[in-house]
């Protein structure tokens, strides 16, 4: 053979040998190796907090969906921000790791039902030694409203009437209405207390990269810098002296592939996280560096129905695709077992309050179980067969599309077509935010929370007219009137009652679609224990017994 | 004169550069919409914010003095701001660009070691070398750098555990280890090229008189082959090396996104998809840069190697 | 009149050609196979969506990650769905998007290299000065900046590589341009009164044929690699359309958790593809290397 024969015929030997020696490596999943199917019942299992760390540790990388991009907590509406001003910034009210709502940076006494007082607690100072007194509180909460800075939580104070200083340690909310709601929202990002001469001289730098932060939590704000992420060190005069951070320094980084992620923390780059939707997560709960812990969750995984008109517009369609999604196939495909089937809107972890009343009306509401002949038959009722619905997704985050896959095949199922708009993991947040964004699109996945642990937190978010994520302009009387008593009723049973009842009518009317009840998910390397497991990380403190383990 | 020749290449080095920025700067007129609502990648701004927007890019004057602006800026380091991370782009560029440097030099050392140094033995060793050498060649010439990527760390990652799979390490040696498979990802199919080049100029110059000559009077293989097969055959290897290693500097984009690496190329896809064009500009402008030098250096290379080159600039 | 002038009478093309079947045996084993491995990619391009089993777009989450059962043959991707029938539907944009930018930088290329080789003087210096400057734009990053520009898709990604490869095309066929002006029968024609253009049109640019597919085979083979490349990064065919780049991506965390098929199905589908393109490109341009001498 010529030796340009001889190395042809070689190199078709090696590339088949190659091609076949691969492909032979490559098995898949088996049909009938499926993960474990949700728990219908809600909390049996959970942790709210882990063992406090003994031990310092000299830093710990953390990693959160995508890069922060603000500090400020008049825009922190999304996980990334949340976890770092959780972490460095502390509110009025503060919220227990079991959801439970009690003082924070001040106690608060309600000597008529529509007048609040807060008490500021002795020594509360910020990182700079400077007092919080109660100018620094009038103005945080100020600017909360302020419709010119633009800010996410200016909803949450719709029934108040003033706030001011009261006193030298005193500040008093007064209300047009009662409002058993604000506690919560002030145990969250809308009460947020940062101090008012460092924001002022930052003006609108104040939360971002050049102008930075203060406020009063354990952890300092030090440096944020593109690709290394947000860096916070332990305050070594953090006013409360009862905590004594372990962690030298926190490092909050944006992971958008799940794949990395799950790298990093097998190989210890990455020491600790609360990313959720990880299809592998068993490979991580059997790795021996991580020990994965699951917490009650407050989010619920839905779709968010934003068509004015079309398809989705119609409730009939909506229940139809509401029967025919694989919701088994969610949890253990997207979550891998991290998560509830659902009933209502609601996650059963954010039964905060009246738990008796909460669960006894959701042991009595039915699962949301697939149902594929009930869907083509309310499908047919509505007559949309061959029309088409437009869903955002994102094909960079692996979870979002996945369930928009299930979505799509949901549609298909009941005879609609979809045609899907895909953007970048950094602007899926704009679908939130913004008109333009959102034009055309009838729907996109979100896995979305209230403030605090109340059902009605996210509910009015969306099935109130006017709510700022309400996009279709979803409208109920029976819905409002509903929601609004609730909001001014004292007695926790009594407002229970009618907030469960709200969610059977959401369950039924399904402003938005809900997938499934995620877990919250805790994730620390083998030697790192301390923070907190519930999701009331996203609003309070969640690292101040983060450490080394003995 | 070399000085003609080089002076000549010095000018057409910034003819290039001046045609790209131009390039990149206009794209921001390309795109449809208004510029400030491609600034904004499509997203709703306050009126303060474009407000600064417009005074920063000076929107509201002609386009060649806009363009001159931005030039102007962009020498003294100031590049815009992203819009989806509210950070100075050179800021960003700073942060990022040693993973790159490092990847592409990484890389480039692969290519030269490895794929030079094959080139030399399938040219000097006849037989099973040269016909494995060739095999492999013909193989990885057409293995694209994405593909190389997953079959890396499906075999040397996964299976054999040998690499970590992706993202960036934390000191001097485990970067070294986290890039090691990007390295050769990106360096696999260049490596091809550069083999077979060097294997043909080798093999040329091995076959030239002089060579024969050399052999004859009983000179050792080593002075041989340094003195005289090499020094001849550096110019086409020098060239092609170069190219290739230019070429390495668009191609990391792929890689770096592949192994979720921070580096200037993933960071300006990210970029691209999230419309901000601020950033894309900017990486963009640094990267042809960067292409553009390195392609200089591999002129001015040659004009070093081969004395016929500074004779007259009939170089064309 | 031929022999006044000195041209000897015959065929006033020097090169013999070839019919393409005489051509293609002419490469060898290699080239054969390799140009059966092209036609098989083409009618998948053009009948691959209707020859696929089952639906190549519709997601089915149960069976995600599920391997070779039943009559799917490569198994589900990462949304349930049968990766053969992705790969054949795939075919199309994978093979689209290269066909245009072969055609458009080979008919740019080749008009700019005729018109700098015929005009020379001044205009073929303007031109190189210019070819030398569209260099400075690696293909992938001109996709890139089009990507951010225009939206991400194949028409623009197409688009900036046929600019970006245009200059590669320009300077092979400028060569052999010039070498084509200068012979003698060129000559012959223009004393006869033959136009520039017509010249060009009719002798030169088909003497080079051989040379010109050569190099579009080649090309096709790169731009395939390069368009696969920006699919995977998320800037060409959108997912969830089928494109071998778009699945490789998709599919890539499969790799990590154990279930590489149906990324690798893609790329081996990508390599093969481009090596038949390859070899076929590498034999055309060393017959028509020869044909020359």
């Amino acid at each position: 053979m010529s030796p340009r024969r001889r190395t042809s015929a070689a190199a078709a030997v090696s590339i088949a040998a190659c091609a076949c020696a691969l492909l032979a490596t490559a098995c898949g999943r088996s049909v009938n190796a499926g993960t474990s199917s949700g728990e219908v019942s809600p909390t049996h299992g959970l942790v709210v907090t882990t063992a406090a760390g003994t031990k310092p540790v000299s830093s710990v990388t953390w990693a959160v969906y995508r890069p922060v991009n603000s500090l400020d907590p008049i825009f922190a509406f999304d996980y990334p921000e949340n976890t770092a001003i959780s972490l460095m910034c502390e509110s009025l009210l503060l919220q227990a790791p079991d959801g439970e709502i009690g003082p924070g940076l001040a106690s608060v006494a309600t000597p008529t039902p529509t007048t609040m007082v807060f008490t500021l607690r002795p020594g509360v100072k910020f990182w700079d030694g400077d007092a919080v007194t109660p100018a620094d509180v009038v103005y945080s909460l100020d600017r909360q409203l302020e419709p010119s800075y633009g800010g996410f939580y200016g909803q949450v104070f719709s029934r108040v009437k003033s706030i001011a200083a009261t006193g030298s340690d005193q500040v008093t909310i007064t209300l047009k209405q009662p409002d058993y709601w604000l506690e919560g929202e002030l145990s969250s990002m809308p009460g947020i207390i940062i101090q008012k001469s460092y924001a002022l001289k930052e003006g609108k730098n104040y939360g971002t990269p050049s102008g930075g932060i203060m406020c009063t939590g354990p952890y300092e704000f030090k440096s944020w810098t593109a690709g290394a992420g947000v860096t916070a060190v332990a305050d070594p005069h953090y006013w409360n002296s009862a905590v004594k951070p372990l962690a030298k320094q926190i490092v909050i980084k944006g992971v958008p592939s799940a794949a990395s992620f799950t790298s990093g923390m097998l190989t210890g780059a990455i020491q600790g996280s609360y990313y959720f939707g990880l299809s592998n997560l068993s490979e991580l709960e059997h790795s021996s560096a991580v020990r994965v812990y699951q917490g009650p969750g407050e989010s619920t995984d839905a779709l968010v129905v934003s068509a004015t008109s079309g398809p989705l517009a119609n409730v009939k369609v909506r229940q139809a695709i509401s029967l025919a999604l694989d919701r088994q196939a969610i949890i253990s495909q997207v979550y891998d077992g991290a998560a509830l089937m659902p009933r209502w809107l609601a996650n059963p972890g954010t039964f905060g309050y009246g738990q008796s009343v909460f669960t006894a009306a959701y042991d009595k509401a039915p699962v949301l179980n697939q149902n594929l002949a009930a869907a083509r038959k309310l499908a047919k009722q509505a007559g949309v067969a061959g029309q088409t619905i437009t869903l955002g997704t994102s094909s960079e985050l692996a979870s979002i599309s996945a369930e928009t896959g299930a979505y799509q095949q949901a549609a298909e199922a009941i005879g609609l077509k979809v045609v899907l708009k895909s953007v970048s993991a950094a602007d899926y947040i704009n679908f939130f935010t913004s008109v333009q964004a959102r034009k055309g699109i009838d729907g996109f996945i979100t896995v979305n929370y209230g403030d605090y642990a109340d059902p009605a937190a996210l509910l009015t978010t969306l099935a109130l007219p006017g709510g700022d994520q309400n996009y279709d302009n979803f409208s109920n009387p029976q819905m409002t009137t509903l929601l609004d008593q609730a909001e001014g009723t004292a007695n926790p049973d009594q407002r229970a009652a009618l907030v469960a009842k709200a969610e059977e009518l959401a369950a039924r009317l399904l402003p938005w679609i809900p997938n499934v009840q995620p877990t919250n998910v805790l994730m620390l390397s083998k030697g790192l224990t301390g923070a907190v497991a519930s999701f009331s990380y996203m609003f309070a403190p969640w690292a101040d017994h983060l450490g080394g383990t003995g | 004169m070399r000085w003609r020749f080089l002076a000549r290449r010095l000018a057409m080095l910034l003819g290039s550069l001046l045609v790209a920025s131009f390039v990149i700067f206009g794209a921001l007129y390309l795109a449809p919409g208004n510029p400030i609502s491609a600034l904004s990648g499509g997203r709703a701004l306050p009126p303060a914010s474009m407000h600064v927007l417009e005074q920063r890019y000076h929107l509201n004057q002609p386009f060649l003095t806009q363009y001159w602006y931005w030039l102007d800026n962009a020498l003294h380091g100031n590049l815009g701001i992203s819009i989806t991370l509210q950070q100075n782009v050179s800021s960003v560029i700073a942060a990022r660009m040693w993973t790159t440097g490092g990847l592409v030099l990484y890389a480039a050392l692969i290519i030269v070691v490895v794929g030079i140094g094959s080139g030399v033995v399938a040219a000097l060793r006849p037989g099973l070398a040269d016909t494995s050498v060739l095999v492999s060649t013909a193989i990885t010439a057409a293995l694209p750098s994405f593909v190389a990527a997953i079959v890396l760390i499906l075999v040397f990652s996964v299976k054999l555990g040998w690499f970590p799979a992706l993202g960036n390490g934390t000191n001097f040696w485990s970067n070294v280890q986290h890039l090691t498979l990007p390295a050769v990802a990106l360096a696999i199919s260049s490596l091809a090229i550069v083999s077979r080049v060097t294997r043909a100029a080798v093999r040329e110059e091995a076959d030239r008189e002089h060579v024969q000559t050399a052999v004859s009077r009983g000179i050792p293989a080593r002075q041989l082959i340094r003195r005289h097969i090499l020094r001849n055959a550096a110019i086409p290897i020098a060239t092609v090396s170069g190219i290739t290693i230019a070429s390495l500097i668009a191609v990391a984009a792929v890689v770096e996104t592949a192994f979720s690496l921070n580096g200037l190329g993933a960071y300006l896809v990210q970029a691209a998809e999230s419309k901000d064009l601020a950033v894309v500009q900017g990486i963009s402008l640094v990267l042809v840069t960067a292409f553009v030098l390195i392609n200089a250096a591999v002129d001015l290379l040659y004009a070093a190697l081969d004395p016929r080159v500074a004779l007259g600039s009939r170089a064309q | 009149m031929s022999a006044a002038i000195g041209i000897r009478s015959g065929p006033v093309a020097p090169v013999r050609r070839r019919g393409a079947l005489g051509l293609l045996r002419s490469t060898g084993v290699a080239g054969m196979a390799s140009a059966a491995v092209i036609a098989v990619a083409a009618v998948l391009a053009i009948f691959g969506p209707l020859l696929a089993p089952y639906n190549p777009e519709l997601p089915n989450l149960s069976m995600a990650w599920v391997g070779p059962v039943g009559g799917h043959l490569l198994g589900f991707d990462f949304e349930g769905r049968d990766v053969l029938s992705r790969l054949l539907a795939g075919a199309q944009s994978s093979m689209i998007g290269p066909l245009a930018v072969v055609a458009g930088s080979m008919l740019l290329g080749t008009v700019i290299a005729v018109i700098a080789a015929w005009r020379q003087g001044p205009l073929d210096t303007v031109i190189s000065a210019g070819l030398d400057i569209v260099f400075a734009f690696p293909g992938i990053l001109l996709a890139v900046l089009a990507a951010a520009v225009f939206g991400a898709g194949l028409t623009a990604a197409s688009v900036a590589l046929s600019i970006a490869y245009m200059p590669y095309v320009a300077r092979v066929l400028r060569g052999a341009a010039m070498k084509e002006r200068g012979q003698p029968y060129v000559a012959a024609l223009e004393v006869q009164g033959a136009s520039g253009p017509s010249i060009c049109l009719r002798h030169i640019v088909p003497n080079m044929l051989p040379l010109i597919v050569a190099q579009a085979t080649i090309m096709f083979g790169w731009a395939m690699v390069d368009l696969a490349a920006i699919s995977f990064l998320g800037l060409g065919v959108q997912p969830p359309a089928a494109n071998w780049g778009v699945m490789i991506s998709e599919n890539q965390p499969g790799i990590l958790q154990g279930y590489p098929l149906p990324a690798l199905a893609a790329g081996l589908a990508i390599v093969a593809v481009v090596i038949a393109f390859n070899v076929l490109g590498e034999r055309l341009f060393e017959q028509a290397q020869a044909a020359r001498r």
